[in-house]
């Protein structure tokens, strides 16, 4: 957008000073040329003064030593000649100058010639006609317009530049507020609900910015709202279950009350993953989070009981630093649960591996027996799980927007892959 | 047998605890809102107070305020909070010991004969020696063979646990129950993790077991190697 506006600038300000420096620039040729010929007028005015001058004490007609002396005394020997009346001609021009024939007509006059121009004034004495011809050259007539052109392009681009930085500093004020709002918006759509922005630039996006940091305010209090009610649920269904357990446990021993109680354990369970999810869902904790290095830790936590099971454990990390857009709660659960299923559903001494790849994907995969895909639906696991973990991991993943997979590894048993995106 | 004072205001719970406890001989009083519980607590100065938080009349945080402003007498919080920071200021508030719903009848007596044990025998719960390894309960502090142990507050609270009960195996389960309170969840990982760090830090292993032994499908005990 900036370079835009720089644009827009330059075209403008082009405008504008094509419309000035053009003219300017006509205007100083034309003095240059009117300065040049007036300077030759003069002259040729002043030698035709001086002969008429001479001549008026003398014999009528202008007389070859009358018009060397004059033309020594005020004669440019490159410019300027005198035509007498019988064809001879003091100075350098040619006899056959059709210039200096129409002058002897009586005219005083300026003509264009091939090297420039030449004023041309008859000398009146004695019945006879004298012509002074005083040649201008092109370099005379454009002397000065070069610097002067150079002067007015200077000119035009040091205008141009300033247009240009005017143009910057300006889009800068509105642009850089709307960079931040724009930064801020992002950061909020991925879940950093603690982001804020700070008003700046013209009153429309300072008015922008203030809605936006109401926006998020409100969000939060939402969420905050949504948190307090997960706790109050947890109080509202707790309350009651430990009525029913206590209930339950008061009956006559037998096959009924065991069956109950085992019933009231999954309600309980059921009751405290709905909470662990409002409450997961509800966290404004920021979404970007280090995979490598909260990988790292984990592996580190679990490799004792590893070593304990003489397990092969290995973990591999293709970088030492990998932003993931995921809070560090949830990737450190799903690292947990994957593991602990490990633990769980695989003989002591059988090997496993995490590895976390440069694209954002966290692998965990065990040489145990395996499981079939539809292990991440509740209640649908094999191996004699309850498919529980993987429910969650699936869950937590999903509200993270990472993709979620399950399948066989290499190692022979089973692989869960978390395709996170990447966030820097 | 122990004088319990209960003060909560569900009826069901409130009724079947009354009863169960009753019937395993203890005496018991139970009051359905905080200011009467309040007024009981104080002048009839029960063995142990059992306290909901969600009273109808005044939130059991601030009762608990209120005994601890003017009495000793022991309190077992019963809360439908687990969070750490809700746990954490119900001990600071003055909480002897707490119960996260939904509990047993079990469950909580346990908690109160622990309770009970402790408040009866102070000197002995608070530094247990055995063989190398001491363990100062009330200091939070451990060492083995003269240096001290670098516990995170699970470690040392599963081996406080242990350590309670010198040579006694115990459960899994009592173990997720008493030291993770999650008595009907919680995963054997979980613990299991838990005692490989301590064996590494008491400088053991599963294989060459010193202090602690796993009894395979039983529990695990903390024995004196050196007895």
């Amino acid at each position: 957008m900036r370079r835009r506006l720089a644009l827009q600038a330059v075209a403008v300000t082009s405008l504008i000073v094509l419309s000035f420096v053009v003219p300017l620039g006509i205007l100083a040729s034309r003095q240059a040329r009117d300065r040049a010929l007036s300077v030759a007028e003069r002259e040729a005015q002043s030698i035709a003064t001086a002969i008429a001058v001479a001549t008026s004490f003398s014999e009528p007609g202008v007389t070859t030593s009358t018009a060397r002396s004059v033309f020594d005394a005020f004669g440019r020997p490159d410019d300027t000649s005198i035509h007498l009346a019988d064809g001879q001609i003091i100075g350098i021009g040619s006899p056959d100058d059709p210039d200096v024939a129409v002058a002897r007509g009586g005219s005083a006059f300026t003509a264009k010639t091939n090297d420039g121009a030449a004023v041309l004034i008859p000398i009146l004495s004695g019945g006879q006609t004298a012509v002074v011809r005083v040649a201008v050259s092109q370099a005379q007539l454009s002397k000065g317009v070069k610097a002067a052109w150079s002067v007015l392009a200077g000119l035009a681009i040091a205008l141009l530049g300033i247009a240009v930085f005017a143009a910057d500093r300006l889009g800068r004020s509105v642009i850089d507020p709307v960079e931040r709002l724009r930064s801020a918006a992002v950061a909020l759509g991925t879940g950093d609900l603690a982001t804020r922005v700070e008003p700046g630039g013209p009153p429309e996006i300072v008015e922008v910015a203030h809605t936006f940091n109401d926006l998020a305010e409100r969000l939060g209090d939402l969420l905050q709202e949504e948190r307090e009610a997960a706790a109050d649920l947890s109080h509202g269904l707790r309350t009651p279950l430990t009525a029913l357990r206590l209930q339950v446990e008061g009956m006559e021993g037998g096959h009924i009350r065991d069956g109950l109680l085992d019933d009231v354990s999954l309600v309980e369970n059921a009751a405290d993953r709905v909470i662990f999810e409002a409450r997961t869902r509800g966290s404004d904790a920021p979404r970007r989070t280090d995979l490598a290095a909260i990988t790292q830790a984990r592996a580190s936590f679990w490799e004792p009981l590893a070593s304990d099971q003489e397990r092969s454990m290995t973990t591999r990390l293709d970088a030492t630093k990998l932003w993931v857009s995921a809070t560090e709660t949830d990737v450190t659960t799903i690292l947990d649960t994957l593991i602990e299923n490990v633990f769980a559903h695989t003989d002591p001494g059988t090997p496993f591996a995490i590895s976390v790849t440069e694209d954002g994907t966290l692998t965990v995969a065990d040489g145990g027996s395996g499981f079939e895909a539809t292990s991440a639906r509740r209640g649908r696991s094999g191996g004699g799980s309850t498919g529980l973990g993987l429910d969650i991991v699936g869950r937590i993943a999903r509200h993270n927007d990472a993709h979620f997979d399950i399948g066989a590894s290499s190692l022979g048993g089973a692989e869960v892959s978390i395709a996170f995106k990447l966030r820097p | 047998m122990a004088s319990i004072l209960i003060i909560e205001d569900d009826q069901r719970i409130r009724e079947r605890i009354t009863r169960a406890l009753a019937e395993r001989g203890h005496a018991i009083d139970a009051r359905r809102s905080g200011f009467e519980g309040l007024s009981v607590a104080l002048e009839e100065q029960p063995d142990v107070v059992v306290l909901d938080l969600g009273l109808p009349d005044i939130d059991g945080t601030e009762v608990l305020k209120m005994i601890r402003a003017v009495s000793n007498v022991p309190v077992i919080v019963a809360t439908a909070r687990s969070e750490e920071s809700t746990i954490v200021s119900l001990l600071d508030a003055g909480a002897d010991d707490y119960v996260i719903k939904p509990y047993s009848v079990d469950h909580l007596e346990a908690r109160i004969r622990a309770l009970l044990r402790r408040l009866d025998d102070p000197a002995a719960s608070a530094v247990i020696t055995i063989g190398g390894l001491v363990i100062d309960r009330s200091g939070r502090e451990a060492s083995l063979d003269g240096m001290e142990l670098d516990l995170s507050r699970k470690e040392f609270d599963l081996l406080a646990h242990l350590a309670g009960r010198i040579g006694e195996v115990i459960s899994k389960r009592e173990l997720l129950a008493e030291v993770w309170r999650e008595p009907y969840g919680g995963s054997d990982s979980t613990i299991d993790v838990h005692l490989s760090w301590l064996r590494r830090k008491l400088g053991e292993s599963a294989a060459e077991p010193r202090y602690l032994r796993t009894v395979r499908g039983v529990g695990v005990k903390l024995i004196d190697p050196t007895a």
